[in-house]
């Protein structure tokens, strides 16, 4: 999927919902925020910083923190242990300070209620609750206790693009993914929520996008969007809404950029 | 009823060590039943190997000579398979160590004192295996090219390389001075590697147990290292993480190729003291391969390994003389081949099990739920395609 003339800014304590389904250029969006990858033209900034297919280090470095959909095999590598995978995007020295990175785990791990034997059980074999709270400890972390002044580079990131962040989860850990979610919000990060559950995306965001074809065919404050008419526009059956992106029939959708 | 591999989540500590023993029990069970079908008593003849590969004096020593290049060229192997990049070329790279390190002091002669001229070696050797590593690692890494196919074509380039510098031209490598059967040059006494006492066991075994304990820090304790380790894992998360893949991918293949030609180099200023074909080609590269896939590639196991295969190997020419019960020399290659085979075994019973069903008459489909209708609110389950 190809993405086509998507503009859209997210402000800081604001949650920007992007609803569509599945495989209509959500995770090129978010991949290409997260400079994973680099489009054609166009720019990405983070907080004012320009990151445009730099990578994701300096999208990382600029305040960004990307929660992948596929959290096991993207966000972690399954056969490394919790302590190792709450490394994983953090800047380090030439040595790996094990016992700091323990004591870290042990710490995220308590806070983001893990359930696990310890700092350095695999993270193969946890269930998708404790998975995805690894995967928000390590990405929403640089706060806290453990993370004074040391300068490590575990600056708190100011935002956030998150995809399917509650997908397959068990009802607690939806409650508290969406409470860290709607947490960070409030401490002034901006979030841009990429999802297939519409009554997720309209249960969090304050502005709700609907994606189709990789491009945004509707832009819907929170509170006014109607599960109809945000329904019909992921099916492309509205593209009245905002005439300049309406699109049907004509060419098919090209092949994604990579 | 029909059978089920399944992963196994937990793998307790003790497996680790059970299972690889167990292995190498078994191994010895299968070579029993040949043994005995070929008419001679298994416990003998495992006694006497045992006797001579580590028991006797000169047994031991033979056995730490023969170890020697196989805990490099088993290093070469287990740092490059355990990110599943797979070297098959150490024989190759071997010959390119040892053809470069003689080169380089042969014509430095006698100019430098000895310090230096074994350091010019071991450079020398290390710098050989990368240069030849380094056509399958830049190609892997920008052309996708198989490394297993291009480093195993290109064991054959280097063995004719070999020859060609010593049967078939008048190369610097060549003794000018004989001439009936072509040999190489004598490398400068300067350039040997030093002997421990008066054994036959040389400086290459302290480079190669060094290496195997530099490769365990580096991959345990660095940060190259831990994204060596997240690289071999996930190349997706190693993306995602902003880890370079391509300078990772010939990174570690160089690193594979300089250890397999420092085995290269050890042997040539080691052991045969001269650039031999007959005696580099003796397959300790694709021995090495064995080492590694016992030592389940983890560097520090090697040096024990190599010294089980080492000894296996000599052992084996020891069994052809004992008396009165001419044990075929092929023993020990059966009994290296069966070991493999079971070790690989007992590392599939580390990670699955078997789990045995009885089919059902009617299975449900598999994958519930991908599809959604389109315009389904709500979906969950829903991964999308990817380009």
């Amino acid at each position: 999927m190809l993405l086509g003339g998507v503009d859209l800014t997210v402000r800081a304590g604001e949650v920007v919902g992007v609803a569509g389904v599945a495989g209509n250029g959500q995770v090129q969006l978010a991949e290409t925020i997260a400079g994973l990858r680099a489009p054609t033209h166009g720019t990405v900034r983070v907080n004012g910083v320009e990151v445009t297919g730099r990578g994701p280090r300096r999208a990382r470095a600029a305040g960004l923190a990307y929660v992948p959909e596929d959290r096991l095999g993207t966000g972690l590598a399954p056969s490394l242990s919790i302590a190792e995978n709450l490394e994983l995007t953090r800047p380090q020295g030439f040595w790996i300070d094990r016992k700091r990175a323990t004591a870290r785990a042990r710490e995220l791990i308590e806070r983001f209620d893990v359930r696990t034997t310890g700092p350095q059980a695999s993270t193969r074999g946890m269930s998708g609750g404790n998975v995805q709270k690894v995967l928000l400890a390590r990405e929403l972390s640089g706060d806290g206790a453990g993370d004074d002044a040391a300068g490590d580079g575990g600056a708190r990131a100011s935002a956030l693009v998150v995809a399917s962040p509650t997908q397959g989860l068990d009802v607690g850990s939806v409650e508290f993914v969406r409470g860290v979610l709607s947490q960070r919000r409030d401490a002034g990060c901006g979030i841009l929520l990429i999802s297939a559950d519409l009554d997720e995306v309209r249960a969090l965001s304050d502005r709700i996008l609907v994606i189709y074809e990789g491009r945004i065919v509707l832009e819907r404050p929170g509170a006014s969007a109607g599960v109809t008419e945000l329904g019909l526009a992921m099916s492309g059956l509205s593209g009245m809404a905002r005439g300049d992106a309406a699109r049907t029939g004509g060419a098919p959708p090209e092949a994604g950029p990579q | 009823m029909a059978a089920r591999l399944e992963r196994r989540h937990v793998v307790g500590p003790w497996h680790h060590v059970v299972v690889p023993l167990a292995s190498v029990l078994a191994a010895l069970a299968v070579g029993a039943v040949f043994l005995l079908l070929a008419g001679h008593d298994p416990l003998l003849v495992y006694r006497e190997m045992l006797r001579a590969g580590f028991t006797t004096r000169f047994g031991i020593e033979d056995t730490l000579v023969s170890a020697t290049p196989l805990i490099l060229t088993g290093l070469a192997a287990a740092v490059a398979f355990r990110f599943k990049l797979y070297n098959i070329g150490a024989e190759g790279q071997l010959y390119l160590g040892a053809i470069v390190a003689s080169g380089i002091v042969l014509a430095v002669g006698t100019r430098v004192p000895a310090p230096v001229a074994v350091a010019l070696v071991v450079l020398g050797g290390a710098a050989g295996g990368m240069l030849w590593m380094a056509v399958p690692a830049l190609s892997r890494a920008w052309l996708g090219t198989s490394e297993i196919i291009t480093t195993l074509l290109f064991n054959y380039v280097a063995l004719y390389l070999l020859q060609y510098l010593i049967f078939g031209s008048r190369s610097p490598w060549r003794d000018a001075t004989v001439t009936n059967f072509p040999q190489g040059r004598r490398l400068p006494e300067a350039a040997l590697l030093p002997q421990w006492g008066t054994s036959r066991i040389s400086l290459g075994l302290a480079i190669g147990v060094a290496a195997a304990l530099a490769v365990w820090v580096l991959l345990a304790r660095t940060r190259f290292g831990f994204q060596l380790r997240v690289f071999g894992d996930s190349p997706a998360a190693a993306r995602y993480a902003g880890i370079p893949v391509r300078r990772t991918t010939v990174t570690v293949l160089l690193l594979s190729g300089a250890l397999a030609g420092l085995a290269g180099a050890s042997e040539v200023a080691g052991r045969t003291g001269m650039l031999d074909p007959n005696g580099l080609a003796v397959g300790f590269g694709y021995t090495g391969i064995i080492v590694a896939a016992l030592a389940r590639y983890n560097p520090v196991a090697v040096p024990g390994v190599a010294l089980l295969i080492g000894g296996l190997q000599n052992a084996g020419t020891a069994l052809q003389s004992l008396p009165g019960a001419r044990v075929p020399v092929a023993i020990s290659t059966m009994l290296q081949g069966a070991i493999l085979l079971f070790v690989l075994a007992g590392e599939l019973s580390l990670h699955y099990r078997v789990r045995w069903r009885r089919p059902r008459a009617a299975q449900p489909p598999a994958g519930t739920g991908p599809h959604a209708p389109a315009a389904a609110a709500g979906t969950t389950g829903a991964t999308g395609s990817r380009p």
